[in-house]
C-alpha cells in the first residue's frame, strides 16, 4: 500500500512541477504577451486565404477543361471572372506585404511563388502562367484568353 | 434565393417525417401489467418483461408456453411463442416478445423473441 | 494499488480543471506562461490517465480480484488477452478508456500544433479541458473501475460472446472515433472564442477528421462481422439503439468532410460547418451515453443510473454553449458568397449534406421514439426495422446516385449540355446493367434493382473520373499510363482517395442490396439422414457431435453440402454450452463462395435430446461484398490521409506568418 501512495505522491509532484515549469523557466518574464494576431495579421490572413481560394480555382478550372467537364464555352464564360478575381487578390496582398516586410526582421520575399500550386492539381499549363501575363494595378481588363495559341491537346 | 430552396426542401422532408413517423406510429411497449389493465385488443405489441415459472414446450413445434412478469412488479400473463428462441433465453431472464393479447394469453410473433442485456453490449436476437 | 488507481483520476480531474480554468483565464487575458502552463496540465493528464489504466491492466493481467470490476468482468481461465480487453467491457473500464483516448488525443493535438496559432491553442485547451473534466469527474464521483472488495476466489468471467478478436477491437476503434472528433468540435469552439473568422481550425484538424470518420466506419463494420458471425440470427445491423448510437455521428461527419471542402473552396458554409463539428460532438457523446447508460433497454432504468442524468446534463452544456457560441460570433462567421447554380459541385456538396444529415435525424428520432411518444402520450412506442429501412432507401439511394453525380460535375456551374456529355459513358453503363439485371431476375425488388443500377453508375463515374484525370495528367506531363496516374494521385490525395473511399460504399451498397433484397430462407426440423434444399443446395444432415473444449461443451451437427452433383464438404453448425458463466452461445456455419460472394449460412436453432434438429437456412448474395468494401475503405482512408509535403509547403507559407514571429 505504502508503494502505492508513494507512487500517487511521485505522479502528483511531476505533474505539479511540469504544469509549473512555464513559471520556473522563466520566473520574471520580460513579456508575458500571448501571441494573438493583429488586426493587420488578421486582415491579411484573409487575404492569403482569399487568394489561395481564388488560384485554386482557377487551377481546378484548367483542369476540369482538359480533362472534359467543362466546355469551351463554359470556360470562357468563367475564366475571365476568377483571373480578375486571381489578380484582385493578389493586388490587395502586395500593399499589405510591403508593409508587412517593414516590421519584419528579418525581412522575407514576398510570398508570391511562381508558378502557384493549388490544392494539388496539375502544373499550370505553359503558356497563361498565372502570376506572370497578371497586368501591373492600372490596366483593367486582363489579356482576352484566346483558346486558339494554347498547345490544346485535341480532347477524345 | 437558392439557400431558401434548399432550406424548404428540407423542412419539406422533416414534415414528411413527422408525419409519417406520428401517423405511422410505432409499436406500443408495454410491460405486463400495463397490458392487464388495457388490451390494446388485436392490436400487435411488445411485450417486456422478466420470465418466471417453468418454461414448456417447443418453440419449433406446439409453441414455447412461459409466464412473463414486469421485471419490478407483480402484474404476470402467459405467453405462447414459436419462432427462432436466442441462446440467452431462460427463467429470471429479462426478454421483450411482439404479438397481442387473445382470451387472456399472449400469443407471440414469429422469430421476435429478444433477450436484454443491460450490462453488456446491444440485446441478442 | 487501487488506490494508486484512484490518486491518478483525481490528478487527472485536478489537471483538467486547472487546464480549464487557467487556460480560459489566460487565453481572455493574453497571458503566455499560464496558457503554456495549462497546455502541460492538459498534457499531464494524459500521464496520470494512463497511470491509472495501467493500474487496472496489471490488475486485469494478475487476476486481481480485490477489484470489483476484475472480478465482475474476468476470471482465472480467461486468456490474458480477453483480460485485457475486460478493460473495456463494463462501465467504469470504458468511461477510463474514453478518458485515456481524449487526454491522448489532446495532448498530440496542443503538441503538434504547439508552433502555430499560440492564440487558437490557447483557447484549444480550456476546451479540451472541460471535456477531459466530466470524464474525470464521472470516473471519480459516479462510477469508478477501483472499488475494491474481500477478493473472492474466481471472477464472474467474461460474457462469452465477447471473447473474440472481433470484440477484441470493436469498441476500442470506435472509440478511437468517438472521442477523435472532440479534436475538431475544441479547434472549431476555439477558433470562435479566439474570435478568428480564418481557417486555421480547418486546417488544423482536416486529417483529425478523417482518421476519427474511419475509425468509426472501420469500427461498425467490425461491429456488423461480429454480429453476423458470432451472434447468428443471419443479418449484421438490427437497427438496435447501440448500433445507430454510432452510425449517427459517422454520418454527420460524413456530411462535415464534405461540406468543408465547400468552405476551403468558396468562403461558403462557415455557419453550417460549426454546427454540424458541434452536432457531430454531440451525436459522439449521445453515443457514448446511450451505450454506457442503458437507458434505453428500460425506459424505467434512467433513474437507477445516476450516469444518465450527469451525461445527459453535460450534453446539455455543450449544446447550450456551442449554440450561445456560434450565436456570439455570428458576425465573423457570415459570408457573401452565394450558390451560383444548382447543377455545381458545390450544390451537389449541398445536397450530399442535406440527405446525410436528413437521414441522420431520422435515425436520431427513431431512437429516442420511446421516450417522446411516453411524453406524449403516456406509454412508450417504439419503430423498428421498417421505418429505418424506409428512410435508408429514401435517402441512402439518392445518396448512392449523388456520389456518382457530384464528381463529374464542375465547381460553380455546369452547362447542362457538357453534363450530358460527361454522363454519357456512367448513364449508358447503368442502364445495361439494369437491363441484365432485370433480365437475371433481379426485379424481385425494386431498392433492390435501384440501388445496383445507380452503383453501376456511379462505379463507371469513378472509372470516367481517373481516366480522364490520367489523360489529362499526361497531356500535360508525358510519361506513361502508371506513372501518370500516380502522379494524378499523389497531386490529389484527397480527391482521388475520396473516390476509391466512394467505390467502397457502392462495394457496400451492392453487398448490402444483395443480402437483404435478393436473400432466400429457408427452415426445416430434420431427423439424421434427412435433407433440406436451398437455392440449388442441398443441406443433407447426418449426425451429432460432441466435444468438451477448455471452458465449453460443444455441440455440432454435420450437415453435407451439395450443389448440383458435386459435393462441396460439411458444415457444422451447434451450440457451445459455457458452465462457469452459465451462457449458451449460437455457432453458426458459413460457407462463402469466394467468386459470387455469396454465403450459405446454416444456423442449428434448437437441437432436441434425440437428435432431431430445427435448421434455418440462408442463402445471402453478395454479402462478402460488405466485408471486402472494409479493406477498400481502409485503403481510400489512408491515400486521403498520407502527408502531403506540397500541400503542407504552402500551408506552412500561409499561416507560417505567426510562427515567425513567435
Amino acid at each position: 500500500m505504502t508503494i502505492a501512495l508513494a507512487l500517487g505522491a511521485a505522479l502528483a509532484l511531476a505533474c505539479v512541477l511540469f504544469v509549473a515549469r512555464p513559471f520556473l523557466l522563466d520566473p520574471e518574464a520580460k513579456d508575458d504577451e500571448l501571441d494573438e494576431p493583429t488586426a493587420r495579421e488578421r486582415q491579411r490572413l484573409e487575404l492569403l486565404e482569399r487568394r489561395d481560394r481564388a488560384l485554386a480555382a482557377l487551377k481546378e478550372l484548367e483542369f476540369d477543361h482538359r480533362s472534359g467537364k467543362i466546355s469551351d464555352d463554359d470556360y470562357r464564360s468563367l475564366v475571365g471572372a476568377l483571373r480578375r478575381q486571381a489578380a484582385e487578390a493578389l493586388r490587395s496582398l502586395e500593399p499589405n506585404e510591403r508593409n508587412m516586410m517593414r516590421n519584419l526582421e528579418p525581412p522575407r520575399q514576398p510570398d508570391i511563388p511562381e508558378p502557384y500550386p493549388p490544392p494539388g492539381e496539375l502544373d499550370p499549363p505553359s503558356p497563361p502562367d498565372i502570376p506572370e501575363p497578371y497586368p501591373p494595378p492600372g490596366e483593367t481588363e486582363p489579356p482576352a484568353p484566346p483558346e486558339i495559341p494554347e498547345p490544346y491537346p485535341p480532347r477524345e | 434565393m437558392r439557400l431558401a430552396l434548399a432550406l424548404s426542401i428540407a423542412a419539406l422532408l422533416a414534415v414528411f417525417l413527422l408525419y409519417t413517423s406520428i401517423a405511422g406510429g410505432g409499436t406500443p411497449s408495454l410491460r405486463p401489467s400495463q397490458l392487464l389493465v388495457d388490451t390494446h385488443e388485436g392490436k400487435r405489441v411488445t411485450l417486456s418483461g422478466k420470465v418466471i415459472g417453468t418454461v414448456r414446450g417447443d418453440a419449433q413445434a406446439g409453441g414455447l408456453r412461459f409466464r412473463l412478469r414486469d421485471v419490478k412488479g407483480t402484474g404476470s400473463v402467459p405467453v405462447v411463442y414459436r419462432g427462432s428462441v436466442p441462446d440467452m433465453f431462460r427463467t429470471g431472464r429479462d426478454i421483450s416478445v411482439d404479438g397481442h393479447l387473445r382470451s387472456g394469453t399472449f400469443i407471440g410473433v414469429k422469430n421476435t423473441l429478444v433477450t436484454k442485456c443491460p450490462s453488456k453490449y446491444s440485446s441478442k436476437k | 494499488m487501487a488506490e494508486l488507481g484512484r490518486a491518478a483520476l483525481v490528478i487527472c480531474l485536478g489537471l483538467s480543471v486547472y487546464a480549464l480554468l487557467a487556460g480560459g483565464y489566460s487565453a481572455f487575458r493574453g497571458k503566455r506562461r499560464l496558457s503554456l502552463s495549462a497546455r502541460n496540465a492538459l498534457i499531464a493528464a494524459f500521464a496520470a490517465a494512463a497511470v491509472a489504466s495501467v493500474v487496472l491492466f496489471a490488475a486485469l493481467v494478475r487476476h486481481d480480484f480485490s477489484f470489483s470490476y476484475v472480478a465482475e468482468h474476468s476470471a482465472r481461465r480467461l486468456p490474458t488477452l480477453y483480460a485485457l480487453s475486460a478493460f473495456w467491457g463494463g462501465q467504469e473500464g470504458s468511461l477510463l478508456l474514453w478518458l485515456l483516448i481524449l487526454t491522448a488525443y489532446s495532448a498530440a493535438a496542443v503538441l503538434v500544433n504547439r508552433r502555430s496559432a499560440p492564440d487558437l491553442v490557447a483557447w484549444v485547451v480550456p476546451v479540451l479541458g472541460g471535456v477531459a473534466v466530466f470524464f474525470s469527474f464521472m470516473l471519480v464521483a459516479v462510477s469508478s473501475p477501483f472499488e475494491t472488495q474481500p477478493a473472492p476466489a474466481d471472477g464472474a468471467g467474461l460474457n462469452p460472446s465477447l471473447q473474440n478478436l472481433h470484440m477484441l477491437i470493436h469498441p476500442v476503434l470506435l472509440y478511437l472515433g468517438f472521442v477523435g472528433l472532440t479534436v475538431p468540435f475544441a479547434f472549431g469552439m476555439g477558433s470562435l472564442l479566439a474570435k478568428r473568422g480564418d481557417e486555421r481550425w480547418i486546417v488544423a484538424t482536416r486529417r483529425w477528421t478523417l482518421a476519427a470518420w474511419g475509425f468509426l466506419g472501420i469500427g461498425q463494420l467490425i461491429g456488423a462481422h461480429w454480429a453476423y458471425v458470432e451472434v447468428g440470427w443471419g443479418g449484421y445491423y438490427a437497427w438496435d439503439p447501440v448500433e445507430n448510437a454510432a452510425l449517427m455521428p459517422w454520418l454527420a461527419s460524413t456530411a462535415f468532410l464534405h461540406s468543408v471542402m465547400v468552405q476551403e473552396k468558396k468562403g461558403m458554409l462557415k455557419i453550417w460547418n460549426m454546427l454540424l463539428v458541434a452536432g457531430g460532438f454531440c451525436l459522439a457523446l449521445f453515443g457514448t451515453f446511450l451505450t454506457r447508460s442503458g437507458i434505453l433497454s428500460s425506459i424505467h432504468s434512467f433513474t437507477e443510473s445516476p450516469l444518465g442524468a450527469w451525461f445527459l446534463g453535460f450534453i446539455a452544456i455543450v449544446i447550450v454553449f456551442s449554440l450561445g457560441l456560434i450565436f456570439l460570433r455570428l458576425p465573423l462567421l457570415r459570408t457573401k458568397t452565394k450558390l451560383e447554380s444548382l447543377v455545381s459541385r458545390e450544390a451537389s456538396f449541398l445536397y450530399n449534406n442535406l440527405l446525410l444529415v436528413a437521414f441522420c435525424l431520422t435515425i436520431l428520432w427513431g431512437v429516442l421514439y420511446p421516450i417522446l411518444s411516453e411524453a406524449v402520450r403516456g406509454e412508450p412506442s417504439h419503430v423498428s426495422g421498417p421505418y429505418y429501412n424506409f428512410f435508408l432507401h429514401v435517402f441512402g439511394l439518392p445518396l448512392l446516385l449523388l456520389m456518382g453525380i457530384g464528381p463529374l460535375l464542375a465547381w460553380r456551374k455546369t452547362s447542362l449540355r457538357t453534363l450530358a456529355k460527361t454522363w454519357a459513358w456512367p448513364a449508358a453503363a447503368s442502364v445495361v446493367a439494369g437491363v441484365v439485371l432485370l433480365a437475371l431476375g433481379a426485379g424481385s425488388s425494386i431498392p433492390g434493382l435501384i440501388a445496383y443500377t445507380f452503383s453501376a453508375f456511379v462505379i463507371a463515374s469513378i472509372v470516367v473520373e481517373f481516366v480522364r484525370g490520367t489523360k489529362a495528367r499526361r497531356a500535360v506531363a508525358g510519361g506513361s499510363w502508371p506513372s501518370a496516374f500516380s502522379s494524378l494521385v499523389s497531386r490529389n490525395r484527397r480527391r482521388y482517395g475520396g473516390y476509391v473511399i466512394h467505390a467502397a460504399v457502392v462495394l457496400l451498397a451492392i453487398g448490402i442490396a444483395g443480402s437483404s433484397a435478393y436473400d432466400t430462407t429457408r427452415e426445416a426440423k430434420l431427423r439424421p439422414g434427412q435433407s433440406m434444399e436451398i437455392r440449388g443446395y442441398t443441406l443433407t444432415y447426418r449426425r451429432l457431435v460432441e466435444h468438451q473444449a477448455e471452458n465449453a461443451r460443444e455441440i455440432r451437427a454435420l450437415v453435407d453440402v451439395r450443389r448440383g452433383d458435386s459435393a462441396e464438404g460439411t458444415l457444422s453448425a451447434g451450440k457451445n454450452h459455457y458452465p462457469v458463466e452459465r451462457q449458451t452461445s449460437n455457432e453458426v456455419a458459413i460457407r462463402s463462395n469466394a467468386v459470387t460472394g455469396e454465403d450459405l449460412y446454416l444456423i442449428a436453432q434448437q437441437i432436441d435430446p434425440n437428435g432431431t434438429v430445427f435448421f434455418k437456412a440462408e442463402v445471402l448474395p453478395l454479402v462478402n461484398l460488405i466485408w471486402l468494401a472494409g479493406f477498400i475503405f481502409i485503403g481510400g482512408t489512408l491515400i486521403a490521409l498520407w502527408p502531403d509535403a506540397r500541400e503542407s509547403r504552402r500551408l506552412a507559407e500561409r499561416y507560417g506568418y505567426a510562427a515567425a514571429r513567435a
